[in-house]
């Protein structure tokens, strides 16, 4: 059962991708505003000028 | 075109509310380099980074519209906005249009603009160690889950394996995600209090130390996955708290304009913002409708209409004429004044007022809040029966002492105190703040229902700030003559409170409000106001005044000493009314329920006696409970039995007695300076909101202790059985969860019946 | 330069994701029309028509890699490539990029039904295609995934709507276990060897398999979801916190959840217990997603009358809440103790492809369309016709197959007052399914039918319509905040900390690895011997002909399946397995006991005609078999990557594999010709015949065992 240890360690590893995902997100400000991205995805079509 | 789509996306907010366009007396404040110390910062070279609050951010559209508007004042500048917090900042390059006109667009948008002028910093790194923690959280569970389930089929070399990953993970998850807890328990000895965050971090480094140990021997009673688990959900309880914390405060920000100590300065090359520490003997500063007076002076203009209410609780407005004095703290009725300063602006009263309330304030006695008590009591019992077990064994067996004295520790788990009282007070908070209530503190919400002495301010607290028209009688025969209907005037009626501050227009507005239709806007033409006299404009051809008697009609008309007040069409009366001060209609019945609830209501007014007599009587309260006449510090003075007493109140009179108290309420009409003095403040009108806080504020209370007493029944269970040795790390493993998610449960149920 | 990114416009690319659309329907009609006949073989072995490439064991993983990589991998890239333009308000970074992995990704799909219907496979499940096909794969992935980064890059919009972080998560997972799963030594052009055998080879596949499923049919629709959705009822998603909750604890979650495919097999204990924790915990974060979908369309359900797009997505939401419970319920063990090996997992499969899958692809074709090619779309009548008879199509499909399931798992379990088998027999089982295969083939051919009424639909859409380009008019006041030095540095601070953590878990890693395998290697050999040149090579042809479609190699340790079967199958037995042949259905009997049950000849007619055997057997016959002569040249090759692999062969078997073979060969062949049947001992049938005769011959005996543990 030694591959289990192969696994573990890419399931390790892509958890640390997905960790260091999650901080970048942070830093980025990604998780900031939590409401107007909702929104905004709808209003991606042909903008008009104000 | 996306506009009209997204009004459509959110049907059930109100719109409307944009169509009412704020408007400042004066933009120029925000050109002020004094002024925008604090939310406007040099980010790059030559370009200003300006934060502020742009309320009112319904939907997307809002955000879109107001990115839209600053490109094109000036296409170099870029506004970027946080729709979850109504946190905006804008670029300013060099050279690009004045800020003040950015906001005066967004303002006649209808999205009002606060400085910001909290601190920024450091907002990331708290996800960031719930991030780690719940990486770790579910590693180490992973390499937990094979010894636990069945280790008889692990191969010795892979635990070695699995305990060394858990090992390195628990402590990244104690020394990074865990550091506050470690921190906290460090200053927590330092300066001899007892502190929550004492035993969890004692607990953590023994924990680990105990764990690693074991782990290097190949001894059982390795307990990396509940550590971790602990630092995650103590975390995620603290960040649950804080951020309904912040909201708070930004919600409470949002409405402290911060600009009162700014004062419009003559000088020879026209008037400029100055700060009002600034400001010298004689010089002279322009006042306009709807401000405050700053400090004392004598009147430079020809006349003036001003009002004391908010100072000394009078509800009548009064007339000045040139020469006369002003004290500050009067409010400025109907048009602009210029005021010749007679005293230094660092001498004005009403900053002496501000700096004492803050200072009070500041002062406030730290009471122990509820949570703070039972963690107190918690942390006592823990660390003594640890200690106990350990020295108890430590003559026979030291190492058997110390495996139980570390075992007490971990399965005594802190989740309830770190994890449920957050909870609690968060859920409350939020439900306050949708039911307009802002507690400042945890200690307010806690603490309210305790309260026996409720100290009421009287104008605009009992009273509604504008006057109500009563005993109104419509001259029919003149309407007739004129060929008008009162179906046609009553719109008119209603309009008046946007052309005119003047507190007749105000009631009359309000008066006509019931029941009829907006149809617009009218042409109204050349409002003046008359000091001390009422109204006067064109309306189509006619021409209207609105007032007493000697105003309407001249000096010579007939019962020229009568208290009415009349509308005329030329010169002929269509409308008579009486003004009076009126009680709020909750008012009644709220001190009823308080009464009933076995408190006790009690006003403290700067207004006349007799006035206060009156209100006494009509709302039942005898006169040993009423105080008139009383100066701000009179008020703070009157305040008996300090810890059991609520100030409520608007003025800047009260601030000193609200900061005084226990607990000062603002109501949603308060001053800056009363809001800023309170520790519970509301955003909806009147005196409702106070019921609602008060029940849940016992309910909170309740919900609170319902937690303690799970989590001390799941402790001492815990613990027992840890004191005699017969835990297990899967017992502990599934009892954890389970004693987490109860009290998660138990903290998220509040019973709100009665609470509105 | 402000100016230049604020004025101006874009133009986005839809001619990659029309074509991927395109390219969705077609595989999807060709792959069901495969399934079809698959189906109809079932229930009519003779549908076959004799041919090699049309049996059922080639054509099944031609099926199920036509409906995974094709048909939903076109979608997915379909409803990339559209919603990440516009998500992130850029034209695709490099429109080459784009091209080529369209008709890469095209070329990869054909030459995968090619080589399958020749027999060329790596025998394990939805990873069938060759090595060199799988490093075709790879490339064409990095290039995908360089394009799609680049325009992440290169985004006009600070914020990465949670719909992209689905699909970054989905790209990179797929990735890695593309690259582990595939792991293999090539022999030659059509032949590879897996570098993992037995249990392991099993962890790492069904690691793959599960994860294949999560990261492919449920990460990128979810994602896909998350924009079409809100756009297609024109709502904000109900909860964007839910969104971004329920995505980082799946994240976290998913990559555990697979051992539940080993329940009851040489598994470890814990192993197979972890598996089934984290599946259990799968379900939460699973109808977050659900939820989440079916309260974004509050207030609008009674559009749903009439709108096929939110018919599609009701159907889809609710298949997808309905199959993630049904996935996590089977992973508990008593549950998959009946449904494992049986048509159950064949309708959860269906349930989630048809349903969840093939409902966001319907929505999301006809909610593109119009947008594609202008206008409106060709017939809403018909698209609705789609949708009911879709619906009933995957009702009848799905409640077929649950009926055969557990018809089939009860009889087998079901014994004799005495402790005996009820129905010995295994052909009684069958044959009690062969109404319910009807059944089944019915509804696939009903939603074949809806599939095709979609074409014709989106093809008429696009004869009256124009080829439309989306121009957006730069206006957006977006921009990206620039940070303080600190801020970067402390981001660094953090990345390095997490780098650190990486580095020493691989570290660790490598220093314990190489000693464990030596410590475990030693402990196996002796038990177990290796097959010898003509088992090898017999075993290659069970491959070739996809036998583990239908049968199983892995005696559960469960009674009822001992007596059944035989004793049950134990890790050792399989360690020199490349790859491992488990097997995921029984349409046959488990044949990991089958070594020494029966007399050559018995094989040898089985082969030939099943039926003379076994009565009323659905196995189609294997003539070609017996005509090919073996080519005699590969065994060397074979040989030196067995060795390679670690397989302890006799040195003088390596040097002279012909003569090893030649000389078992020629044994089997006599001992057929004294039964009177006269064969060419270098026929392939001479060494399907030893291969079938060592399967499980060589069971660890009891002393060994303890001694072992």
């Amino acid at each position: 059962m030694e591959i289990i240890f192969l696994l573990m360690g890419i399931s390790m590893f892509m958890a640390s991708c997905g960790l260091l995902a999650f901080l970048w997100a942070n830093s980025n400000g990604q998780f900031d505003d939590l409401e107007s991205p909702a929104q905004q995805v709808l209003l991606d079509d042909s903008q008009s000028e104000l | 075109m996306e506009l009209d789509h997204f009004y459509e996306l959110v049907p059930s907010k109100d719109y409307a509310l944009h169509a009412a366009a704020i408007q400042r007396a004066d933009y120029s404040l925000f050109d002020t380099e004094a002024f925008q110390k604090g939310f406007a910062e040099e980010s790059k070279e030559e370009t200003k980074q300006i934060h502020f609050y742009l309320n009112d951010m319904s939907c997307y559209a809002c955000v879109w519209v107001c990115e839209q508007v600053t490109k094109k004042i000036d296409a170099r500048c870029s506004l970027s906005i946080n729709m979850a917090t109504g946190e905006a900042s804008l670029l300013l390059p060099k050279g690009a249009k004045p800020l003040s006109e950015f906001v005066k667009t967004y303002e006649s948008l209808g999205y009002g603009v606060t400085p910001n002028r909290s601190s920024r910093s450091g907002k990331g790194s708290e996800l960031n160690r719930i991030g780690v923690a719940f990486f770790c959280l579910m590693n180490v569970m992973m390499l937990a889950f094979p010894e636990y389930l069945d280790s008889q089929s692990l191969a010795p070399s892979f635990r070695q394996v699995f305990r060394a990953l858990s090992a390195v993970l628990a402590g990244i998850a104690i020394f990074y995600s865990g550091w506050p807890f470690l921190k906290n328990a460090v200053m927590s000895l330092k300066q001899g209090k007892v502190h929550l965050d004492f035993p969890i971090g004692l607990a953590l480094l023994v924990g680990f130390g105990y764990s690693l140990m074991n782990a290097l021997q190949g001894a059982a009673h390795v307990y990396f996955d509940s550590m971790t688990a602990v630092v995650a959900l103590v975390l995620s309880g603290r960040f649950v708290q804080t951020r309904a914390l912040e909201h708070i405060l930004r919600e409470q920000a949002k409405f402290l304009e911060g600009d009162a100590h700014f004062v419009r300065l003559e000088t020879a090359a026209g008037p400029k913002m100055v700060p009002l520490t600034s400001v010298r003997m004689f010089e002279k500063i322009s006042v306009l409708p709807g401000e405050i007076i700053p400090l004392k002076g004598r009147l430079a203009s020809l006349g003036a209409d001003i009002s004391y209410g908010l100072l000394r609780g009078e509800s009548v407005s009064e007339g000045v004429n040139q020469g006369e004095l002003i004290s500050a703290g009067a409010m400025n009725g109907s048009r602009p004044l210029t005021l010749e300063a007679l005293e230094d602006g660092t001498q004005s009263f009403l900053l002496h007022l501000q700096s004492a309330s803050r200072a009070l304030y500041q002062e406030k006695g730290r009471f122990l809040s509820l949570s703070e008590k039972m963690a107190r009591f918690f942390v006592v019992l823990v660390l003594g029966a640890a200690f106990g077990v350990g020295l108890w064994f430590l003559p026979s067996n030291p190492e058997e002492g110390f495996r139980r004295f570390a075992a007490v520790l971990l399965v005594a788990c802190p989740c309830i105190f770190g994890f449920g009282a957050p909870l609690v007070i968060a859920r409350a908070f939020q439900l306050g703040l949708k039911r307009g209530i802002v507690f400042r503190s945890q200690n307010s919400l806690e603490r309210l229902s305790l309260a026996k002495f409720f100290y009421f301010d009287k104008t605009g607290t009992l009273t509604q700030d504008e006057g109500r028209v009563k005993a109104a009688t419509w001259h029919s025969e003149n309407l007739l003559g004129l060929g008008l209907d009162k179906t046609e005037i009553l719109p008119l009626l209603r309009e008046l409170p946007l052309v005119s501050r003047h507190h007749v227009a105000q009631g009359l507005g309000s008066w006509a409000l019931d029941g009829v239709p907006s149809i617009g806007k009218f042409p109204i033409r050349n409002v003046k106001e008359i000091f001390g006299q009422g109204l006067s404009f064109e309306w189509g051809t006619s021409a209207l005044r609105i007032g007493r008697v000697g105003f309407c009609f001249g000096s010579e008309s007939p019962g020229a000493a009568n208290a009415d007040s009349y509308v005329t069409i030329d010169g002929k009366e269509i409308l008579r009314f009486q003004l009076d001060e009126s009680l709020r209609p909750e008012a009644d019945e709220c001190l009823r329920q308080l009464v009933e609830g076995g408190r006790k209501p009690l006003v403290l007014s700067g207004d006349k006696k007799e006035r206060v007599r009156a209100l006494g009587q009509a709302l039942g309260i005898s006169d040993t409970h009423l105080f008139s006449e009383l100066s701000p510090s009179d008020k703070l003075f009157s305040i008996a039995h300090k810890e059991q007493s609520v100030m409520v109140g608007n003025g800047i009179n009260d601030a000193l007695a609200s900061s005084g108290a226990a607990i000062g309420i603002a109501l949603a009409n308060a001053s800056d300076a009363m809001k800023e003095a309170s520790d519970i403040s509301f955003q909806r009108e009147g005196l409702s909101p106070l019921l609602t806080a008060i029940a849940l504020s016992a309910e909170a209370r309740k919900v609170m202790k319902r937690c303690f007493a799970l989590a001390l029944a799941f402790n001492s269970i815990a613990m027992s059985l840890a004191l005699t040795g017969l835990v297990t790390p899967v017992m502990a493993a599934v009892l954890m969860p389970f004693s987490s998610i109860t009290v998660f449960l138990s903290s998220q149920r509040f019973q709100l019946k009665g609470i509105v | 330069m402000s100016e230049a990114i604020h004025k101006g416009s874009i133009t986005y690319d839809d001619h990659t994701p029309a074509q991927f659309l395109w390219a969705t329907i077609l595989w999807g009609i060709i792959g069901m029309t495969v399934g079809a006949i698959a189906a109809l073989q079932l229930a009519f072995w003779q549908a076959n028509g004799g041919i090699s490439w049309l049996t059922f064991g080639r054509i099944r993983p031609i099926h199920t890699d036509a409906m995974i990589f094709a048909f939903a991998g076109n979608a997915f890239f379909s409803g990339l490539y559209y919603s990440i333009q516009r998500l992130l308000k850029t034209r695709m970074w490099s429109d080459s990029l784009s091209r080529i992995h369209f008709w890469a990704w095209q070329t990869i799909i054909l030459l995968t039904a090619l080589t399958l219907a020749l027999g060329q496979t790596q025998g394990k499940e939805y990873a069938e295609m060759e090595w060199w096909l799988d490093i075709l794969i790879a490339i064409v992935w990095i290039l995908m995934t360089v394009n799609v980064f680049g325009t992440i890059a290169i985004r006009r919009v600070k914020h990465l709507y949670v719909a992209i972080w689905f699909y970054v998560a989905s790209i990179l997972t797929l990735a890695m276990l593309h690259v582990v799963n595939n792991l293999a030594i090539p022999v030659s052009a059509s032949k590879s060897y897996s570098i993992f055998a037995g249990v392991q080879d099993a962890l790492v596949q069904w690691w793959y398999g599960h994860n294949a499923v999560g990261f492919l049919l449920t990460t990128p629709f979810l994602g896909l979801m998350y924009y079409f959705l809100p756009k297609a009822v024109n709502k904000p998603v109900y909860s964007y916190r839910l969104s971004i909750l329920h995505f980082w604890s799946l994240i976290f979650i998913y990559i555990w959840a697979g051992p539940h495919h080993l329940l009851y097999s040489s598994l470890p204990e814990w192993a197979q217990s972890l598996g089934m924790v984290f599946s259990l915990a799968l379900l939460a974060p699973s109808w977050g997603g659900m939820i989440n979908g079916l309260l974004t369309m509050r207030g609008e359900w009674h559009r749903v009358r009439t709108e096929p797009v939110l018919k599609f997505f009701v159907l889809s939401l609710t298949f997808y809440g309905m199959a993630t419970l049904e996935g996590s319920m089977l992973s508990i063990k008593s549950f998959n103790l009946v449904s494992h090996y049986t048509d159950w997992t064949i309708a959860h499969v269906h349930a989630g492809a048809l349903g969840w899958v093939g409902g966001m692809i319907f929505a999301m074709a006809y909610y593109l369309a119009p947008r594609f090619w202008g206008g409106e779309l060709y017939s809403k009548k018909m698209a609705n016709q789609h949708f009911w008879i879709a619906t009933i199509g995957i009702l009848l499909y799905v409640c077929s197959m649950w009926a055969a399931g557990i018809t089939q798992s009860l009889m087998w379990m079901s014994t004799t007052e005495d402790g005996l088998l009820k129905y010995p027999q295994f052909m009684e089982t069958v044959l009690a399914l062969k109404p319910l295969y009807w059944v089944r083939l019915v509804g696939g051919l009903m939603y074949l039918a809806g599939t095709m009424l979609c074409f014709y639909n989106l093809y008429m859409t696009r004869k009256r319509g124009t080829v439309k380009t989306e121009t957006v008019s730069l206006t957006d006041g977006q921009h990206v905040e620039p940070r303080t030095w600190h801020e970067r540095l402390e981001g660094h601070a953090l990345a390095l900390s997490a780098g650190a953590l990486v580095a020493v878990i691989i570290g660790g890693l490598a220093e314990f690895i190489p000693a464990m395998m030596m410590e475990t290697q030693v402990a196996t050999l002796s038990t177990t011997r290796p097959y010898t040149p003509l088992e090898l090579h017999g075993r290659d042809l069970y491959i070739r002909e996809g036998c583990y479609n239908c049968h199983s190699q892995a005696v559960r340790f469960y009674h009822k399946e001992e007596l059944r079967y035989g004793p049950a199958s134990q890790a050792s037995e399989y360690v020199y397995d490349f790859p491992f042949q488990w097997g995921s259905k029984r349409t046959g009997p488990d044949l990991h006991r089958v070594g020494g049950k029966y007399p050559n000849l018995w094989h040898y007619r089985h082969m030939e005609d099943p039926r003379s055997t076994s009565p009323g057997s659905i196995m189609p016959a294997y003539p070609w078999i017996f005509e090919a002569q073996v080519d005699l040249k590969e065994l060397a090759p074979k040989l030196n990557a067995m060795v390679a692999l670690g397989v302890p062969y006799d040195p003088s078997t390596v040097k002279d594999p012909v003569a090893a073979y030649r000389a078992q060969a020629d044994a089997v062949a006599d001992s057929l010709k004294k039964d009177g049947v006269e064969v060419s001992a270098d026929a392939e049938i001479i060494a399907m015949i030893a291969y079938l005769q060592k399967l499980g011959t060589d069971r660890p005996q009891k002393k060994m065992e303890a001694a072992s543990k």
